[in-house]
């Protein structure tokens, strides 16, 4: 119970959804980290060095392969997991972004907010 | 040869008189009485002269007897031996020409005729008896001619033959039937002609024209038949004008093309396609245009079709014109058999750039669409999520009650826009099939498991009859989870609280079928033939349950029919209705779309 609490960066463009993910996860005792985009997201992941994180795909800048793409090549982030934010008609470029490599992803509209705070509990293994 | 003629001589003799020759022999005969008779008296006056010397007179007229004896006797010799060499001549004259007439009238088939109008007496030949093969001399009078004639042709006959004895012509010609001795009609030639000082006495000749009259008759026959067949030709070649015309003026391109791909005929609109004169295409291989920028397996496919003899289409060919242009093609090309065999291949072809490129301004409007309506949606629900869990605000009850309307509604929202999205993927015809065994009874068991809180609060029943040891089918799991969703929902929808629900699975041969029944306020038969429509609801459906979108069905049967399934159904109005489907056990056939269903 001492533990310094876990580490959630979330990227993702509109400022709505993001904050109130944050506030979800956060009423969890989680330490969530914000990015309104790709770019800001991939610095963000470099300085916080997160244990999950929520990335939306379709966004300004950078796009989430991309960033993705980023991640998995970084030294320190590439064993970072990652779920994917998203809506439907995005899984035809997921599964190409992914180029193989398993990952989660939300249906966004599709999850309720306590399903998605149970998915990242479950990611962090805190339950 | 001179047998033959003599016999035919014979039997057309008595057609000529001699009257000369007759009188020649009357001439001896009197001489000869008239000697025989003078000889006779000489003699008794010689016994007179021995015996006694009372006949003088008779001695007298024995010596007159005797004198006109030989005076006739030396005239009749002169006489006759001028009169038979004259006789002989006019004999060895008439004979050669009565020969020639018999000769000309047996070849012929002519007979000589000679009638009295006034008396109604007639000669005909043999000749002409043996051209209707009559025994001889049976017809004597113009009523036994009359007898023979075809009763349509006698008037004429009668009337030619009267006009000329009234001498209104000047000869008489007719042409009729008449009967032979079979009771069969032959046709008869008449010309003939009277003499000035006896008019009702005609003569003439008779000829057997049958043949020439078959001839014609023939020939009249085959006339009308080629008159006719040319006219059937005609009609033909005017047909195929047209049909050549409809393709020549077809606004699509058409091709004829040999199963080598050769291009044998193409219309002005493929010119118009491709920017190539007629010229520049025949002989050529109808995916000259093509091969540059279409995938090498689609023309690969195109002439396995045609060395096959087999119809192909796609819509995936992408053409060069010679000035560089490109443009998007679909390709349909089919054989023409004949006996079985291939001839040629009629060739289709289509400039599909605006369509393609309206297609994908639909797909990216639809991509669009989802990812901008869905995330306001989604901001809607986690923060109406977030009021509803009251961790931090603990809502009045009225405030509360808003929350979860505007909770639910945007659910609904969600709900609509998932459902109008997979309708517009399968429109799209982009979704994908991805098949793998399947246990559909497990899979109708989990539907109906998560449905059980609606199913328990209207208290249905729900019957199952699952057949046993059911294989597992190839078909795509998540989307016969979606055809079991839509036909349960439905059911548990339109049954009324307390009523029934049976669901089966059962393997029938080559195929894996099952039905969805319920007990509720079914389907009105007017309605019935639209219930797979696109947007499409039921009076009653619409009155039980406003909210529905009519696009379950829609989406049940693209996904059925996608997987090589049928479905269909029976119902009756407030008694209930039972969907069928029918899953063949070879199962579906992978498709690679943009995006999956659900």
């Amino acid at each position: 119970m001492t533990e310094s609490p876990k580490k959630v960066l979330i990227i993702e463009d509109d400022d709505a959804l993001r904050s109130v993910l944050a506030d979800a996860l956060r009423a969890e005792y989680i330490d969530a980290i914000e990015a309104k985009d790709g770019e800001k997201g991939l610095m963000a992941a470099e300085q916080s060095l997160p244990h999950l994180i929520l990335l939306d795909i379709l966004m300004p800048r950078m796009d989430g392969r991309a960033v993705f793409r980023a991640i998995r090549a970084h030294k320190d982030l590439q064993h970072v997991p990652v779920s994917f934010l998203t809506n439907l008609s995005d899984l035809g470029s997921i599964s190409e972004a992914l180029g193989g490599e398993k990952a989660d992803y939300i249906v966004k509209s599709d999850w309720s907010i306590d399903e998605i705070v149970r998915h990242v509990k479950e990611k962090l293994g805190t339950k | 040869m001179r047998n033959n003629n003599s016999l035919s001589l014979k039997a057309h003799k008595q057609d000529f008189i001699i009257p000369r020759y007759r009188y020649g022999t009357f001439l001896m005969f009197v001489g000869g009485i008239s000697g025989i008779a003078g000889l006779l008296f000489i003699a008794a006056a010689l016994f007179n002269i021995v015996g006694s010397a009372y006949v003088q007179p008779a001695e007298y007229l024995g010596l007159a007897f005797f004198t006109a004896a030989f005076l006739t006797l030396i005239f009749t010799t002169v006489r006759l031996k001028k009169g038979f060499s004259t006789a002989d001549a006019i004999a060895r004259i008439m004979r050669e020409r009565s020969d020639r007439y018999a000769r000309a009238a047996f070849g012929s088939h002519e007979g000589l005729w000679d009638i009295d109008i006034k008396t109604g007496d007639a000669f005909f030949s043999d000749g002409w008896h043996k051209m209707l093969g009559l025994p001889e001399d049976s017809v004597r009078s113009i009523d036994g001619w009359q007898a023979r004639v075809h009763p349509e042709d006698k008037k004429s006959a009668v009337d030619a033959l009267t006009q000329h004895a009234n001498r209104l012509r000047m000869y008489y010609e007719a042409e009729y039937r008449i009967q032979n001795r079979h009771g069969a009609y032959v046709w008869i030639s008449d010309r003939g002609s009277s003499s000035d000082n006896l008019p009702f006495r005609v003569a003439g000749f008779s000829r057997d024209v049958t043949r020439e009259k078959n001839v014609e008759e023939l020939l009249q026959g085959r006339t009308t038949e080629l008159a006719r067949a040319r006219d059937a030709i005609e009609k033909e070649i005017q047909n195929t004008r047209k049909f050549s015309q409809a393709v020549e003026a077809a606004t699509d391109p058409i091709a004829i093309i040999t199963p080598s791909g050769n291009v044998t005929y193409a219309n002005d609109a493929r010119s118009a396609l491709l920017g190539l004169q007629r010229n520049d295409m025949i002989g050529r291989h109808m995916l000259a245009p093509y091969r540059e920028k279409t995938a090498k397996m689609e023309i690969a496919k195109l002439n396995n079709a045609l060395r096959g003899g087999r119809a192909f289409s796609s819509e995936n060919f992408i053409g060069e014109r010679t000035d560089g242009s490109i443009f998007e093609a679909a390709i349909s090309v089919f054989p023409v058999r004949e006996k079985g065999v291939v001839v040629f291949f009629t060739s289709l072809e289509q400039d599909i750039t605006k369509r393609k490129n309206i297609d994908r301004a639909k797909t990216e409007f639809v991509s669009l669409a989802s990812h901008q309506l869905r995330t306001p949606l989604t901001v809607i629900r986690w923060h109406s999520e977030m009021l509803l869990k009251g961790q931090r605000y603990q809502l009045a009850d009225a405030v509360r009650k808003y929350v979860l309307e505007i909770y639910n509604a945007n659910r609904r929202m969600i709900q609509m826009i998932n459902a109008l999205l997979n309708v517009s993927r399968i429109d799209l015809g982009v979704f994908t099939i991805n098949p793998r065994p399947t246990d559909l009874t497990a899979l109708m068991e989990s539907v109906i498991k998560e449905m059980a809180p609606q199913i328990i609060s209207k208290q249905l029943h729900i019957a199952k009859h699952f057949g046993r040891g059911l294989p597992e089918v190839a078909v795509d799991t998540e989307l016969f989870r979606m055809v079991f969703q839509n036909l349960i929902s439905n059911a548990v929808k339109y049954t009324s609280a307390g009523g029934a629900i049976s669901v089966s699975i059962a393997h029938e041969g080559e195929h894996i079928t099952f039905s969805v029944s319920d007990d509720g306020i079914g389907i009105p038969k007017a309605q019935q033939p639209r219930v797979f429509s696109k947007l499409f609801r039921a009076d009653n459906a619409r009155e039980t349950e406003p909210d529905g979108t009519g696009l379950g069905l829609y989406v049940v049967r693209a996904v059925m029919e996608a997987s090589g399934g049928t479905i269909r159904f029976e119902s009756d109005e407030r008694k209930g209705t039972t969907f069928y489907g029918i899953i063949p056990m070879i199962g579906s056939k992978r498709r690679e779309g943009v995006t999956v269903l659900g």
